[in-house]
């Protein structure tokens, strides 16, 4: 079981390092790219950065403490784009039959279709996340202790997998509706955007839905209040956090299993 | 629905070919109702996204330099309405798709301009999008939101006019991002640096006024304040009289400006194509 795991790793490994050589292969592309990024959630802040120069607070948010869980938030949306973007790929292997060439390959197709693209990309968005993250930490004086900084970066890697195995989820609706436009996944990639903010100042609609439907709260929100000390703060919830990502990403692995009995081929 | 009609319409009257592509590109967007529905809910949305967190950025404050609680809700609903109008997303990422997987040559053979039958077929999206982004927001505007009327009929009128530019300019800027792509050949860092320009040049973000002196100038010195800004700022009547003149001249003159630099693209752009095979 053990070296099986081993040898299923290091054939991650090598496709992603396959991926990087077929990104490096348009230059231009990759560099406009990175920069893109970087501007794409530049946007967000952005938008923090003009409404704090004329407000001081947010109901009872600090700027500081907003970037915080925005940075939180954008540090996992980037790992996603560098190493769980594969799922992108799904309508058009479902739509062109080509699944079934991954069904016939001696590796699990599931981790075929993680590999399939990586978009270096999101290293942009990674870099300005720990920059942000760093920048929040000292802002706020928070004196967070060795065990804490282990939490920080669990909840990093549960927040990677639970946007990732969620995207996921929204991808296998192709074996449902097979319009190759992808329009749910994209609804579900505009709601982690969500997380970027606390989800305390949406409705309690939007509140209810990122809690306990599309679970984005767990990305930032509620693991950024126990971090930040802030008196709504649920130590279940937040210490919790990274659990979530794992539990859902079982659901989605389980939700694969059921997806491949129903695929049928493209017929050509 | 028109579907059935309009391909009847077209063989009895075959005047414009570019007209047919109009509806086309019309008919392309109707043949996924699910996708524009889905589409729909996402912008809808997106819009009560913004709406709660600037009701929350309002809680302690009744003005936010300059704008009041009305007027930002009537500048989030127009704003999200004229991006779905404006977007006519689904023809642009045809074009990037073309160009990356090589079936532009295809196009390259077709008895049509390549350029200009891509204008039409996203005015045949606008259409279609920009008639079901209305109906939701003036669903949205007369019951949930506090919505201000047109700062006067003359408003409105000129509203309907600044928001036709900006859709030009809108599809100008996609068209140029397409043909960059003939050099980069691959679509997806351009895609992403035009949507990020477009996010905080536009308007669409943060109202140009929230911006500190230097980004509103820079803002208003680019081409893209002309997508969202030109047409709410005459809707909310802040343009008027003269003044309200020179914006529309402005983005006509960023219409004709950038369709120029369209044709000079395109030229080089073909030398460069590469086709790559699928």
């Amino acid at each position: 079981m053990f070296s099986r795991l081993v040898h299923w790793v290091w054939i991650y490994c090598r496709l992603q390092l396959l991926h990087l050589r077929v990104q490096l292969e348009y230059e231009a592309d990759f560099w406009l790219g990175i920069v893109a990024m970087v501007l794409r959630h530049a946007t967000g802040f952005v938008f923090l950065w003009a409404v704090f120069l004329h407000v001081p607070e947010v109901r009872g948010w600090g700027q500081w403490e907003m970037l915080f869980l925005y940075a939180l938030a954008i540090i996992p949306i980037g790992l996603v784009e560098l190493f769980y973007d594969g799922p992108w790929e799904l309508a058009a292997l479902v739509n062109l039959g080509e699944l079934d060439g991954l069904l016939l390959r001696p590796v699990p197709a599931a981790l075929q279709l993680i590999c399939h693209v990586s978009s270096l990309h999101g290293l942009g968005s990674v870099a300005l996340g720990l920059v942000l993250l760093g920048r929040a930490i000292s802002e706020l004086n928070l004196a967070l202790a060795p065990w804490q900084y282990a939490f920080l970066a669990a909840t990093v890697l549960g927040s990677t997998l639970l946007i990732g195995s969620l995207n996921f989820m929204a991808q296998c609706v192709v074996f449902w509706e097979p319009d190759t436009s992808m329009q749910l996944p994209v609804l579900v990639q505009e709601m982690a955007a969500i997380s970027r903010y606390p989800v305390t100042l949406y409705g309690r609609l939007l509140q209810w839905v990122t809690t306990w439907v599309l679970p984005f709260a767990f990305v930032s929100y509620f693991p950024g209040t126990v971090l930040l000390h802030k008196p709504e703060a649920n130590p279940w919830m937040g210490y919790g956090a990274p659990l979530v990502g794992v539990a859902i990403t079982c659901m989605a692995g389980f939700l694969w299993m059921h997806c491949l009995k129903r695929y049928q081929g493209a017929g050509s | 629905m028109s579907g059935l009609l309009v391909p009847v319409a077209l063989r009895q009257a075959p005047r414009s070919k570019y007209l047919a592509l109009v509806f086309i590109g019309a008919q392309r967007t109707l043949a996924y109702p699910r996708t524009v529905l889905l589409s729909l809910l996402s912008n809808t949305v997106w819009l009560a996204i913004s709406y709660h967190l600037w009701s929350a950025v309002f809680d302690g404050t009744s003005q936010v330099g300059g704008l009041d609680w009305a007027r930002m809700q009537t500048y989030l609903l127009l704003a999200q309405c004229a991006s779905l109008l404006l977007n006519a997303s689904a023809s642009v990422h045809r074009m990037l798709r073309l160009i990356r997987t090589g079936d532009i040559a295809i196009e390259l053979l077709r008895p049509y301009d390549v350029l200009t039958s891509q204008l039409a077929f996203s005015a045949g999206a606008a259409l279609v999008e920009g008639v079901l982004g209305v109906l939701v927001a003036a669903g949205l505007g007369l019951t949930l939101l506090d919505v201000l009327p047109a700062a006067s009929p003359a408003a409105a009128s000129f509203f309907l006019v600044s928001l036709l530019l900006g859709f030009l300019v809108r599809f100008m800027v996609s068209l140029i991002t397409s043909l960059l792509c003939l050099w980069t050949k691959n679509w997806l860092g351009l895609h992403w640096m035009q949507a990020a320009l477009l996010s905080v040049f536009s308007g669409a973000l943060v109202p140009l006024h929230l911006y500190p002196g230097w980004l509103r100038s820079l803002s208003l010195a680019l081409p893209f304040q002309g997508i969202i800004h030109t047409p709410i700022s005459i809707y909310l009547g802040e343009l008027q009289g003269s003044a309200l003149l020179r914006a529309l001249g402005l983005q006509a003159f960023w219409v004709v400006a950038l369709w120029g630099l369209a044709r000079l693209l395109w030229n080089p752009g073909r030398q460069a194509l590469d086709i790559q095979g699928g």
